[in-house]
């Protein structure tokens, strides 16, 4: 589904990822560890198209098709879902106004018919009350005076409603309280099945008791260090990342 | 210096004036033309029109229009929920303005009152002194406008709908004098239009002199739509003993030049000056305000949304002067600006004078780009870029309408900057 082939992404003058390799199969759930300044967010936005890193080796194949030209909008289309580490305010516009007209924009880039102003709504509340997310929250602007676990449940009520084929977390476990937490997991169990995939951006392994992930890798220093099972992840929360983060000594910062 | 053209063409004009065999109005009118030659048309050195220059009415030989023309006037609002007052190129146009007003409601012209010699238009027009070169213009050459009298204690349920169709021929240009009586305890809505659709280039030179009674409400909201080579400059006068709420949207003109000064009068008058203005190509978008304390309790609010595109240029000045005696005094201004392109242009200045020390005053002056993270995130769920912004800018300006009162108003307001986006979709990515 998503194949990442020696990818490499500058900022600037800086080289941040330096040769990743990733594949990722229908139905899989890939966690992505790693230190702070490793390049995982920058992973996560190069995947969902931001425009200020520099792509300058590599390619990246989504269900076959080479997507780095790509608008974010278009990924998005595709099937490409983006929660944020930081959601964002959008002043406004409402959660419901918003989640129409880009689950419309996505149905029309895919060809298929817009849903209409009921079928949307019929969509919307059956997600809202799978995920346990009040109502009042659909009326409210996207993110607008939210609390941080509030936003990050946003992104996962976003993803349900949009219903991505990938979805990649990047770091949403962070700040949130077990309750948050435990939303998205629900989110993110409720909305797999053998077609879809997920890859889980996170510092912790904490997210990874409710989400069990088939493939866990450890990302340092712009490379993909080490791969393995769940058991890795539990690894990481005892030793650390010491093992990784001497190798270039401070200059992954 | 050479010759100033207005002043040229007043001495030929002098004569075919509304008027001009009345010895007071000739006086009037005399007054004026001399303080405007004194003073002559603002340059940049003159500090309330230092971003506002006024090259463009010097380009061309505007004059008075002669012929009448009779042109269908668009009203906005159906017509069994409103009154209705039609001016074409400057003139009142009785058949397309309402036939029959409620009672306590009077609406004559300016030129009527002209012709019957009235003696409250005598006492009103000579109680006006002319701030400023444009407003002696205007006295100079005042041809016609409408007297809206509010009885006290009235409660117009009506919106009372009036609009300025621009002109027809080149360059003409007219000087309307309005006057808004609202009188103790009565209360009215008014949406004034200033637009034309197939319109040629015009000046349009207008005061309007409002005055709101003790416990009185006048909600005044207006909008601006004229071509890009229309001059529309407008200033408004009041005194204001109750409440007194001014609306203006502004999608421009070539220039548009809009002046506000408000005296707050009687102890709890309040004013609400709100609005918002757009601008793309080279349009000229300036709103200036004064809002003057002059008693004890007496509040203010002003928040003003801009949206600057191309190489437009927008220019706000808002003024607010506490007077020695005015303690506890309430005022507070925003002005808001969004750039989508690098190569437009705010120029913000406001000013706060305040000579009383038990107030509270706020003001707050912004500019910036569209937010890219905003973006982002928007079109990473799907959104292209075009509809992501139109979205923001439109909720950027929708959250000054939405203080509108009236219904009908605020969606009337929606719908124009609706209409905006739409037509601006794609061009307003900018440079």
């Amino acid at each position: 589904m998503l194949d990442i082939k020696n990818l490499h992404v500058k900022i600037g003058d800086k080289d941040i990822l330096k040769g990743i390799n990733l594949n990722v199969r229908p139905g899989e759930i890939h966690a992505i560890m790693g230190p702070n300044g490793s390049g995982k967010s920058t992973l996560a936005s190069v995947l969902a198209g931001r425009g200020d890193y520099e792509m300058t080796a590599g390619e990246i194949l989504f269900n076959g098709k080479d997507i780095t030209g790509l608008e974010p909008e278009e990924r998005a289309g595709e099937g490409l879902f983006l929660a944020f580490q930081y959601p964002v305010e959008i002043p406004g516009v409402t959660n419901t106004i918003f989640l129409r007209e880009a689950l419309n924009a996505q149905r029309q880039y895919r060809n298929e018919d817009e849903l209409d102003g009921l079928a949307f709504i019929k969509h919307l509340r059956q997600k809202t009350r799978a995920l346990g997310i009040s109502e009042d929250l659909l009326k409210r602007a996207v993110n607008v005076g939210f609390s941080g676990g509030e936003k990050k449940r946003n992104d996962i009520l976003q993803m349900s409603v949009l219903e991505p084929r990938l979805a990649i977390l990047d770091e949403t476990d962070s700040g949130l309280d077990i309750d948050a937490l435990r939303t998205v997991a629900d989110g993110v169990n409720a909305l797999r099945t053998s077609d879809n995939a997920f890859v889980i951006i996170t510092h912790y392994q904490r997210l990874l008791d409710y989400i069990v992930p088939d493939q866990v890798h450890v990302l340092a220093h712009g490379q993909i260090q080490k791969s393995g099972g769940r058991e890795l992840a539990l690894e990481l929360e005892t030793k650390g990342y010491s093992d990784f983060t001497t190798a270039e000594g401070t200059s992954a910062q | 210096m050479t010759a100033d053209h207005f002043a040229t063409h007043y001495t030929a004009e002098q004569n075919h004036l509304p008027g001009f065999h009345l010895a007071w109005l000739h006086g009037l009118r005399e007054q004026g033309i001399e303080r405007y030659k004194q003073l002559g048309l603002p340059t940049p050195s003159c500090e309330e029109w230092k971003f506002t220059h006024l090259k463009r009415l010097t380009q061309k030989k505007f004059s008075r229009p002669t012929a009448t023309t009779t042109a269908q006037v668009p009203f906005a609002l159906p017509c069994e929920d409103t009154l209705r007052i039609a001016f074409v190129e400057g003139r009142f146009c009785a058949a397309q303005s309402s036939q029959t007003w409620p009672r306590g409601v009077t609406v004559d012209s300016l030129a009527a009152a002209i012709d019957k010699n009235d003696t409250t238009l005598r006492d009103d027009l000579t109680a006006h002194a002319d701030t400023n070169a444009l407003v002696a213009l205007n006295s100079a050459f005042m041809t016609d406008g409408y007297r809206l009298h509010i009885a006290p204690g009235t409660q117009v349920q009506q919106v009372i709908e009036i609009v300025h169709l621009g002109a027809q021929g080149s360059d003409l240009f007219w000087s309307n004098r309005n006057f808004i009586h609202v009188g103790a305890g009565a209360s009215a809505t008014i949406l004034e239009r200033t637009v034309d659709r197939t319109a040629d280039s015009y000046f349009a030179n207008s005061v309007t002199k409002v005055i709101v009674a003790e416990q009185a409400t006048l909600h005044h909201a207006r909008f601006l739509d004229a071509n890009l080579s229309a001059v529309v400059i407008a200033h408004t006068q009041a005194q204001v003993a109750g409440c007194y709420d001014n609306f203006f949207l502004n999608t421009g003109a070539g220039l548009a030049r809009n002046d506000i000064a408000v005296g707050l009068e009687k102890e709890q008058a309040t004013c609400t000056l709100n609005g918002a203005y757009m601008a793309d190509a080279q349009q000229h978008s300036d709103m200036t305000t004064r809002i003057d304390h002059l008693v004890p309790h007496t509040t203010c609010d002003e928040v003003f949304k801009g949206v600057l595109s191309g190489q437009s240029r927008g220019v706000f000045q808002g003024k607010i002067v506490v007077h020695p005696n005015a303690q506890k005094t309430v005022g507070n201004q925003s002005n808001r600006v969004l750039l989508l392109s690098e190569t437009a242009e705010i120029d913000a200045k406001p000013e706060l004078e305040i000579f009383a020390d038990d107030v509270i005053c706020s003001h707050g002056c912004t500019s910036g780009q569209m937010d890219d993270d905003q973006l982002f995130y928007m079109q990473a769920r799907g959104l292209n870029k075009e509809t992501a912004q139109r979205l923001l800018v439109h909720a950027f300006l929708a959250e000054v309408v939405e203080e509108i009162h009236n219904d009908a108003l605020r969606d009337f307001f929606l719908a124009q900057i609706h209409r905006w986006l739409s037509e601006r979709s794609g061009a307003a990515t900018g440079a």
